[in-house]
């Protein structure tokens, strides 16, 4: 594993470790605090309808199984700051490819939870010996995102037109890939 | 409900309709084969699912008003398969994705085309489909040319996304508005 713990902006600690099965309800209530807080992401301020605590129980479970990506977070002090997923490709000629996916709450922005985050990923991912890329969509509004990754060596490699709907109004979403 | 009967360039029927739970057996058998005839799909021929996972599998995308899986007959014979798969999140609901296989011995009669036409069909009359998407190997050239003739445009190409037979092969990233 890489380098767990890494210090921000502003002297506190921010710790990654992967989401427990016991996060479940915690990181529900997570995924509607950061989906109020910003339009760029899939959720709103209603999280995920439909998933429950059971749901994300065996979700967080079958993640700790896998072997070159998971479900983490970041807590600063315990409290549950950011969350990053890496999702391997399911099919076999497509597994040296991880689809990466953040969110950091916005009481926790500008102080480097994001570029923590990007560092642990990528010597994470090369650390598996498998991945070879990873790959994320981000809407092709978010600037600071977008910014964030192209500094981690992440380049636009497609976009797909009018792919995200928010309140009734279309934007599209940028494919960005890094080649470990 | 779009056209489900096509007649192909040998004046044979094609018929499409929606996988059924009772197709599984068929469907495994099906994929197994052609995994084997062709190098330009993900499946390698190899099938990691049960049958009771398949019947599972077909059960649960029967039920699916946005996509599902499809398969194509002649006289009764399973030759194609295709399957629209959506998105469960509620802002990227409107766009849908497209994979298909023909059975090699059925190539050049129009089954890529009926496939297409139904699909699009299909995802028109939802009513709520916006997209259509799929990812074809790079050197895929007739499949490229099969989905230019119905709209689809280069929008990507990931680098490297195939790993088939020890050579890596980038993926054409395409879209096409409903």
């Amino acid at each position: 594993m890489p380098q767990m713990k890494y210090t921000l902006k502003d002297g506190r600690t921010l710790v990654f470790s992967r989401a427990q099965k016991e996060d479940a309800a915690e990181m529900l209530d997570y995924l509607k605090q950061v989906g109020s807080e910003t339009d760029f992401l899939l959720m709103d301020e209603n999280g995920f309808p439909g998933l429950t605590v059971e749901m994300e129980e065996r979700f967080l479970e079958s993640n700790l199984q896998c072997e070159s990506g998971g479900m983490f977070v970041g807590r600063i002090g315990g409290e549950l700051c950011c969350t990053f997923s890496i999702e391997p490709h399911p099919r076999e000629r497509m597994k040296h490819i991880a689809r990466l996916g953040i969110t950091v709450l916005k009481k926790y922005w500008h102080i480097g939870a994001g570029s923590a985050m990007m560092e642990f990923i990528i010597a994470y991912a090369r650390e598996t010996g498998v991945l070879r890329s990873l790959w994320l969509e981000v809407h092709a509004d978010n600037d600071r995102a977008i910014a964030l990754y192209e500094r981690f060596g992440f380049r636009t490699v497609g976009r797909y037109t009018n792919a995200v709907c928010v309140r009734g109004a279309y934007f599209d979403q940028l494919a960005m890939e890094l080649l470990l | 409900m779009p056209q489900t009967d096509y007649v192909l360039k040998d004046g044979r029927t094609l018929v499409i309709s929606r996988a059924k739970k009772e197709d599984a057996a068929e469907m495994l058998a099906f994929l197994s084969f052609v995994g084997k005839e062709t190098d330009f799909l993900l499946n390698d021929g190899t099938i990691r699912l049960t049958l009771e996972q398949e019947e599972a599998f077909l059960e649960q995308s029967a039920q699916n008003p946005l996509g599902g899986i499809f398969t194509g007959r002649i006289e009764g014979e399973l030759v194609c398969s295709f399957g629209l798969t959506s998105q469960s999140r509620d802002r990227v609901k409107h766009n849908v994705t497209i994979g298909l296989t023909v059975l090699k011995k059925c190539w050049g009669l129009g089954i890529g085309s009926a496939i297409f036409q139904y699909a699009l069909a299909f995802a028109r009359e939802t009513g709520v489909l916006k997209n259509m998407w799929l990812d074809v190997r790079a050197d895929n050239e007739r499949a490229i040319a099969l989905y230019q003739k119905f709209g689809f445009a280069q929008i990507g190409r990931r680098k490297n996304a195939l790993f088939v037979n020890g050579i890596y092969y980038d993926e054409i990233l395409m879209e096409v508005e409903l």
